[in-house]
Order: C-alpha cells, then structure tokens, then sequence
C-alpha cells in the first residue's frame, strides 16, 4: 500500500513526509534536492487532505506529483533532453551518494548500485520496494502502462543482482574463497 | 539457469502479483527446481538490501557523521557476508585469522570443530557472537537453543562479559513465536537472563507471515529489525563473530 492519507488526518499528513523525503532520495541521492522535491506534493496534500479519502488515489497523484516536480528538475539541468528518453537514460546527474562516509559500506554500494539504473528502472524499482506499491498503483503513479512497470522491474532487479550478489563472485578480493 | 521461467515473472511472484492458479503452479515448480529457488533467493536479497539502504536517509542540510570504526570491509566481503547469511547454494566462506578465542578462556570452546565461526573484522571478538537460524528443522532449533546456552554458560564460568544476539528469520523466525518450538520459552528464558542477550527477529519475516494473515505472536522482549541482512551486517561490521546454526 502506498502512502496512506485520511481526510483530514494530520497524523497521517505527517508521516507523509519522511516517505516522500525517502522515495525523492533514492530517486535523486542528494538530500537537499529532495527536501525541495517534496515542498510541492506536500503542499498540495495539505491542501486536500479534506477531500480525498481514497487512499490509493491519494498516493498515486502525490508520487505523480513528485515525480513530475522530479521531471522539471531534470529538465532543467539537461535542457534539451525529451522526458520520454529520460526515463530510458541512465542519469547523468546522479552524483553518487551523498556523504558516503556516514554510512556502512553496504548502503553505500547499493545506492550506488541504484543510481547507475536508468531512471525509469529506478522509479519503480523504489515504488513497488521501497513504497510497496502494487504493480498497478505503481503504473498509475508514474503514468505507464503495467507491462512496463514489470518489465523495468525485472531488469532492475536482474542488473542489482549481478552487482550486488554474482558481481562480487568476480570481484572478490583475497579474504574469500570458492567452496563446495 | 532456469530459463523457462522469466524474471519478470519472478519478481511478480516475489511482488504477490500473480494469481492464485500461477502462484500454486510456480510453488510447485519451486519445490523441484533449486536453481529457480536460488534465483527467487537471490531476487529477495536485493529487495532486502534496498529497503536496508534506505532506512535511514541523510536529511536535508543536517548530515550526521556517524563513522563506524569496524566500516572499513571491502564490498566483495560484505556480499559474502550477506550470501553467507542467507545460505545460498555453492556459497562462499569468510576466511582469514582464526577468531582470538585464547585471551577469553575459551568461550568457542564449545562449537563442534567442523563448525567455523565468521567474522569481517580485522579484530574480531570472540565475546560478542551473533547466531543465525533460518530454519525451523528441529535438530537446528535446539542446536541453536545449546550453542547460546553453552556460550552464556562459558562466559558465566570465566567470569567473561558476553554479548549474544540470536538472528531469525525465514522459517527460523518460530524459534522467537510463542509456543511453536519447544524452544521458544527457553530463548526467552535465555534472554530474560542478561542485560547482554537478544532476540532479534527479521522485519520481512514479520511481515510475510502478517501479509499470510498469521499473527507471528513474537515472545516479548524481541526486537524486529529491519531485516536480518542488515542486522548481520552492521554486527560484522561492528567486530562480532557470526555463527550459523
């Protein structure tokens, strides 16, 4: 279930932000884009707490709205690039993870593993993993069709597996050894 | 390889997205098939470690500076220490230094010589282990319930503070639900000895057997980390020796 948002529910309201703030993150990897990606569907859900009740709709058009003040912003720095091609882009811009020192190497790694996935892998690989969105809520957030939220799931997955688990067979330093 | 089966239907698997006749249809095949439980294995892993790096995110323009000693593993130990966790078949082993059991009298004494403690630490320490059972199977149960006891027990006789922290998920998540082993209330028990004794249990264990609709009726006392992944890994990292039941 995506973010949950009752009408009129402040407790809920609040709770909204340290998801967005999560998901913007690990679209982006830089904490202070994503505290500024997350003013507007924040805002908006203020707005229209009182209205909207069904939660699902709720989710998918604030992760809409994120991903579109997302958009925006990569419009912006890479000027002439289409959205349509952006998505199927590794992103450029991603600058690795922010303040690598503070965090174990393993998180590291992942984030790092993340970023590289091309930025429609990235959206919703963190939707359905990070949001446990359904395939369904997933597609209508980000406004594709479900066959391709399953396709871009599947060769994320596949792509963070060989980094993550068959890669290291490869690149494994001394202190390991094969056994049987 | 099991190429008849396609990630993406895996992952709809893993995602519970497919219907109730595919589901049965790739259980079965599962049942049969160790390469296709390897590759749903290996799928889930990842989903862990996601979900394990994004626990805690960096907050605006407040960064904190927590730098962890012990956080200086290579990439390629670490993967091994996750692949090692979580049993993969053809797995890999941590080698390196025997884990110094001499200075504290011996508190490994106890293990069976076939069974090799791990650790990633340059300085590991032998007083501060983290045992891992992913099984239900019985003879693991109470291997798991003599291996704490007899550590506590060590440590007690030598007048050693110890730390023990049991790891469980998977199926050896009921070693931590009341009443479903007939060791539950012993590690319970265990726990309620010692200031330095925990249970912890594995968040996605938790939640797949809520999203079953069981009620997992954990003992009290036991923690739920995230995930056992990234409770195996932050105690690695943190010097302590690893021991799967």
């Amino acid at each position: 279930m995506i973010l949950g948002l009752c009408g009129g529910d402040r407790p809920a309201f609040h709770a909204l932000r340290p998801r967005l703030h999560r998901l913007a993150f690990a679209w982006c990897h830089d904490a202070a884009l994503a505290d500024d990606l997350v003013q507007e569907p924040l805002t908006k859900a203020l707005a229209r707490a009182g209205q909207l009740k069904a939660e699902g709709a709720v989710a998918s058009w604030l992760i809409a709205i994120l991903n579109n003040c997302w958009r925006d912003h990569l419009r912006r720095v890479r000027g002439h690039l289409c959205l349509d091609e952006a998505a199927d882009w590794p992103d450029l811009h991603a600058q690795g993870p922010e303040d690598t020192c503070s965090q174990g190497q393993l998180v590291t790694s992942v984030r790092e593993a993340i970023a590289r996935l091309p930025l429609g892998q990235r959206e919703v690989l963190t939707l359905v993993d990070l949001e446990e969105s359904s395939y369904a809520e997933a597609a209508a957030a980000l406004g594709i069709p479900v066959g391709t939220v399953m396709s871009r799931l599947a060769r994320a997955r596949a792509a963070l597996r060989e980094q993550l688990l068959q890669g290291s067979a490869e690149r494994a330093p001394v202190p390991l050894r094969r056994v049987k | 390889m099991n190429s008849s089966v396609s990630d993406e239907k895996l992952c709809a698997f893993i995602d519970g997205e497919l219907d109730s006749a595919e589901r049965q249809d790739l259980l079965h095949r599962l049942q049969m098939d160790n390469d296709l439980r390897d590759r749903v294995c290996a799928f889930r892993i990842t989903d862990d470690m996601i979900r394990m790096a994004y626990t805690e995110v960096p907050q605006g323009r407040t960064r904190s500076a927590r730098l962890g000693a012990a956080a200086k593993m290579t990439y390629g130990a670490l993967a091994a220490a996750v692949l090692l966790a979580l049993g993969l078949s053809g797995g890999w082993v941590l080698r390196g230094q025997a884990v110094d059991d001499a200075a504290p009298g011996g508190l490994l004494g106890f293990l069976p010589k076939n069974v090799q403690p791990a650790h990633l630490a340059e300085h590991p320490d032998a007083r501060k282990v983290l045992l891992h059972i992913d099984s239900s199977d019985p003879v693991r149960v109470r291997r798991a319930f003599d291996y704490a006891n007899a550590f506590l027990k060590a440590a007690h006789s030598t007048g050693v503070t110890v730390h023990l922290e049991t790891v469980a998920n998977f199926k050896g998540i009921d070693v931590l639900r009341s009443g479903m082993t007939p060791y539950s209330d012993r590690f319970r028990a265990l726990a309620r000895r010692g200031a330095g004794v925990e249970l912890v249990a594995c968040g996605n264990a938790v939640a797949r057997l809520r999203s079953m609709g069981e009620n997992p009726d954990l003992v009290p006392g036991v923690r739920v980390a995230p995930s056992a992944v990234a409770e195996i890994v932050t105690r690695l990292e943190d010097g302590w020796t690893y021991i799967k039941v």
